[in-house]
């Protein structure tokens, strides 16, 4: 009946300032998602630093914000073949694997399949009863113990060495996310894949060239802080730090006697960044005892400042044991609604320095397109991931869910092609 | 203070009229700050100080009949010491509080002296503390932590006096006594290496209060003492190097060589791990540029590049042909944050009420002024070992100026 077959995705995320919902639509010969439906409420302090804390509160607000873009997509979330809800906090941290082939080719040509099996062994990761695997993405191939390279095909070696990054989270606190988004009613359990969001938020800002030349990628939300480390199209640290924006506004808060709405308003409306551009020395507030008080300029400007760079210390002094920041030729990425306030980028630079961009999503389509702020970037790029997810399972396999299922957890021997052509197609 | 430098390069004369003399006393307190007391009357160049001598036992004042005395709780502790017990001397003090009131009225600093360790002087310090604040007269303290060989009782027991002097005192010298091992030669008798450990605590107490008196040109005065010692635990050396032109022409180079080896120093080592160093050279009004910059030159070669000098140079009609070379070095105790966290700017307002009370007040726990604000109920972020939900600023202890309320 249809010309072209349409799939529908469905992204959720659950952040500390906002839940948003995004439908999309998919289309079978093009790359792009075309946004048809979205939603959005503030979390209100049922999420806090990227945790559920207040449950009944999530569910309903979730559903809220589902409603709304259900409403706008024309009742089609029904018909979503891939549920992603973006997890975060939750001790996520990622480490590095490594798994062996032998090839077996006379020649020592390496084939897809030694590939898939150093790909495979490489996922064998024994984790503790209480972790749970997110995601494992390629990190790089070692060929015989030391030619490092992106794509081994075709070259000759004994020995493969496929290093994969392996992200791992909290067991029972990821579960709390999917039984959140089932609760709500919006899918099949089995719909429903965690995504960290650190990874779909790369997927949606960096450009290959990006990827290619070695990046580290920032995504200062307001509870959480996910960083990510891409050096020639593989993933090479990721994590997060449960500190966000939020902490800023609650420093000024706790050290000025203010109240935190106020400190909200003054980093959110720029009424900071403009008085100092404007050379001002003061700012008059009204603190706790409802008195007018007089605050110089330079107080909020170093607890923000103390703040910022206290985060970005702690990722670099992390990111610094994976690899040499100096092979990072794009040099730095920032997006989440933190790269929002001016400052926090020139930290980023003065902290790591290398050049830094702002990232927002940029190929955002459909008739529902005001998602390029820099705050909307996980949300979009979870959208994106289901896309790229759905493709890739398609190719090989018949079931969408046996490839999905096969991607999170450990794949049997013949469906690895397909997951290193996930791995290809991501390039993260 | 800069009108009262130009008015004594033009004419000390007149200075001298305007500027009263300050009228400091030292204040030696239980039984080694009665015999520093003593040591102190007997010095020639001390004569200018007010020196008296407190204790509880009655045996230890009796003995010095040329000695400004006052024997402390007469009525309880029946003329006897106080036992080495912090809370015997404590109370015995705290007794006597309007006599001490009474004492210290009218003197523009005092220096109270003793060893800690003990009962007398570790409890009594912190009431002598407490008064001066509260008659706002500066008060130094310049105490010894004992010997190693002491024992382990003795310095915990010197570890407590100093965390009841450190909130009220101005500046709190600690000098450890092993420091007398430094210099002193193997085979010295005891009685001697006391007597020694007496002049040169004497002699430490006089090249501080030699500090405080003189018009400085180079400010290194009460105000830099303040700055560098009130409210953190520290351990100091002292020495002082005294030479005339009789040493010959080049007295400066003697004082500085006697500085290097007074035992209250502990040797040129102290200046290589110090924090602080403060540096004044103390002569009279023939003391000349080049000798000025010659010394504290040669003294800087010495110094911890690290560390914060604090340079001085003072100019005192009494000194004659003397120069005085004082150094003195200051070594912060990292292990000690309670005292610091004060310094954190929430709690200033409460500092500075503190001050016109002048009772010594128990420090603020800290557990008041940390607070997660937003965060106080969700799961911590604990990383390499700091929570990062408290204000990076207060982790760090850096002042922040909280603004001034509008009427």
């Amino acid at each position: 009946m249809f010309a072209k077959r349409k799939t529908i995705v469905t992204a959720i995320e659950l952040g500390t300032s906002k839940i948003c919902v995004l439908i999309g639509e998919c289309q079978d010969d093009e790359d792009n998602v075309i946004v048809i439906g979205r939603g959005e409420v503030d979390s209100n302090g049922a999420v806090v630093k990227g945790e559920i804390i207040d449950m009944d509160k999530a569910v309903e607000l979730l559903s809220d914000a589902v409603d709304q873009a259900d409403e706008l997509s024309g009742k089609r979330l029904s018909e979503s073949k891939f549920i992603g809800v973006g997890v975060t906090s939750s001790g996520i941290t990622s480490f590095q694997n490594v798994g062996s082939a032998i090839v077996r080719s006379p020649d020592g040509i390496i084939s897809e399949d030694d590939i898939a099996e150093a790909g495979k062994n490489s996922k064998l990761v024994h984790l503790p009863y209480d972790r749970v695997k997110i995601e494992t993405f390629s990190s790089y191939f070692l060929l015989a113990g030391q030619r490092r390279v992106s794509d081994p095909i075709g070259q000759i070696s004994r020995k493969l060495d496929a290093y994969v990054n392996v992200i791992h989270g909290d067991f029972d606190r990821i579960s709390l996310f999917t039984k959140l988004v089932t609760d709500c009613g919006v899918g099949d359990e089995e719909l429903v894949f965690p995504v960290f969001t650190g990874i779909a938020a790369a997927q949606s800002i960096l450009t290959d060239e990006e990827k290619n030349n070695g990046v580290i990628f920032i995504d200062m939300g307001a509870g959480t802080s996910e960083y990510l480390v891409v050096h020639n199209g593989g993933v090479m640290s990721s994590g997060v730090i449960p500190v966000g924006f939020e902490h800023v506004a609650n420093d000024l808060s706790l050290i000025l006697n203010l109240h935190i709405d106020n400190c909200r308003k003054l980093i959110v409306d720029g009424t900071i960044t403009a008085l100092s551009a404007q050379g001002r020395g003061f700012i008059e507030q009204k603190n706790f005892n409802s008195r007018n008080v007089k605050i110089p300029l330079l107080s909020f400007e170093k607890i923000i400042e103390e703040r910022l760079r206290e985060i970005f210390e702690i990722i670099k002094s992390r990111v610094a044991k994976e690899i040499s920041l100096r092979d990072l030729a794009s040099g730095g990425v920032l997006t989440g609604g933190g790269a929002m306030f001016p400052r926090t980028a020139d930290i980023f630079r003065s902290v790591f320095e290398c050049p830094v961009r702002v990232g927002k999503p940029f190929d955002a389509s459909g008739a529902i397109t005001d998602l390029e702020s820099p705050r909307c970037s996980a949300v979009w790029g979870i959208l994106k991931y289901g896309n790229i997810y759905l493709k890739s399972g398609r190719i090989e396999s018949g079931g969408i869910i046996d490839a999905a299922s096969s991607l999170l957890d450990n794949a049997a021997g013949n469906i690895m092609h397909g997951i290193r052509n996930v791995w290809n197609s991501l390039k993260v | 203070m800069e009108q009262n430098t130009e008015n004594c390069l033009t004419t000390p004369a007149v200075a001298a009229d305007v500027q009263p003399k300050p009228k400091i006393m030292v204040i030696g307190l239980g039984k080694a700050g009665v015999m520093f007391a003593e040591q102190l009357v007997s010095m020639e160049h001390a004569k200018w100080l007010d020196v008296v001598a407190i204790d509880t036992d009655i045996s230890t004042l009796s003995p010095y009949p040329g000695l400004q005395k006052f024997q402390a709780d007469q009525r309880w502790r029946n003329g006897n010491g106080c036992g080495g017990d912090l809370m015997n001397g404590t109370r015995s003090f705290a007794i006597e509080r309007e006599g001490i009131g009474k004492l210290i009225e009218g003197a523009s600093a005092i220096i109270v002296t003793g060893g800690l360790g003990r009962g007398t002087a570790t409890g009594g310090a912190a009431v002598f503390a407490s008064m001066a604040k509260k008659k706002n007269i500066p008060a130094l303290f310049v105490m010894t932590v004992p010997f190693t060989m002491e024992g382990h009782n003795r310095r915990q027991t010197a570890d407590k006096g100093i965390s009841e002097i450190l909130p009220s005192a101005d500046a709190l010298f600690c000098l450890p006594m092993d420091l007398l091992f430094s210099t002193l030669p193997a085979e010295t008798p005891v009685a001697e290496a006391y007597a020694a450990a007496n002049r040169e605590m004497a002699g430490v107490v006089l090249g501080v209060a030699e500090i405080l008196r003189n018009r400085s040109m180079l400010p290194a005065d009460l105000s830099d003492f303040r700055a560098v010692l009130n409210q953190r635990k520290s351990i100091c050396s002292i020495g002082i190097g005294t030479a005339s032109t009789a040493d010959g022409i080049n007295r400066c180079h003697v004082a500085l060589e006697k500085m290097l080896q007074a035992p209250m120093l502990g040797g040129v080592n102290s200046f290589k791990e110090a924090d602080v160093i403060f540096s004044i050279i103390t002569g009279g009004s023939d003391l000349s540029i080049s000798e000025m910059k010659k010394t504290l030159e040669a003294a800087a070669s010495f110094f911890n590049p690290k560390a914060r000098v604090i340079t001085g140079v003072a100019i005192s009609d009494d000194c004659g042909n003397d120069v005085q070379l004082s150094a003195i070095t200051v070594k912060y105790d990292k292990s000690e944050t309670l005292p610091s966290l004060e310094t954190v700017a929430v709690t200033e307002s409460k500092k500075r009420k503190s001050k016109v009370h002048g009772e010594k007040e128990q420090p603020p726990l800290p557990l008041q002024d940390i607070s997660k604000g937003i965060f106080v109920n969700a799961a911590p972020s604990i990383i390499n070992g700091q929570d990062l939900d408290i204000p990076t600023c207060q982790r760090k202890m850096i002042n922040i100026d909280i603004g001034i309320e509008q009427k």
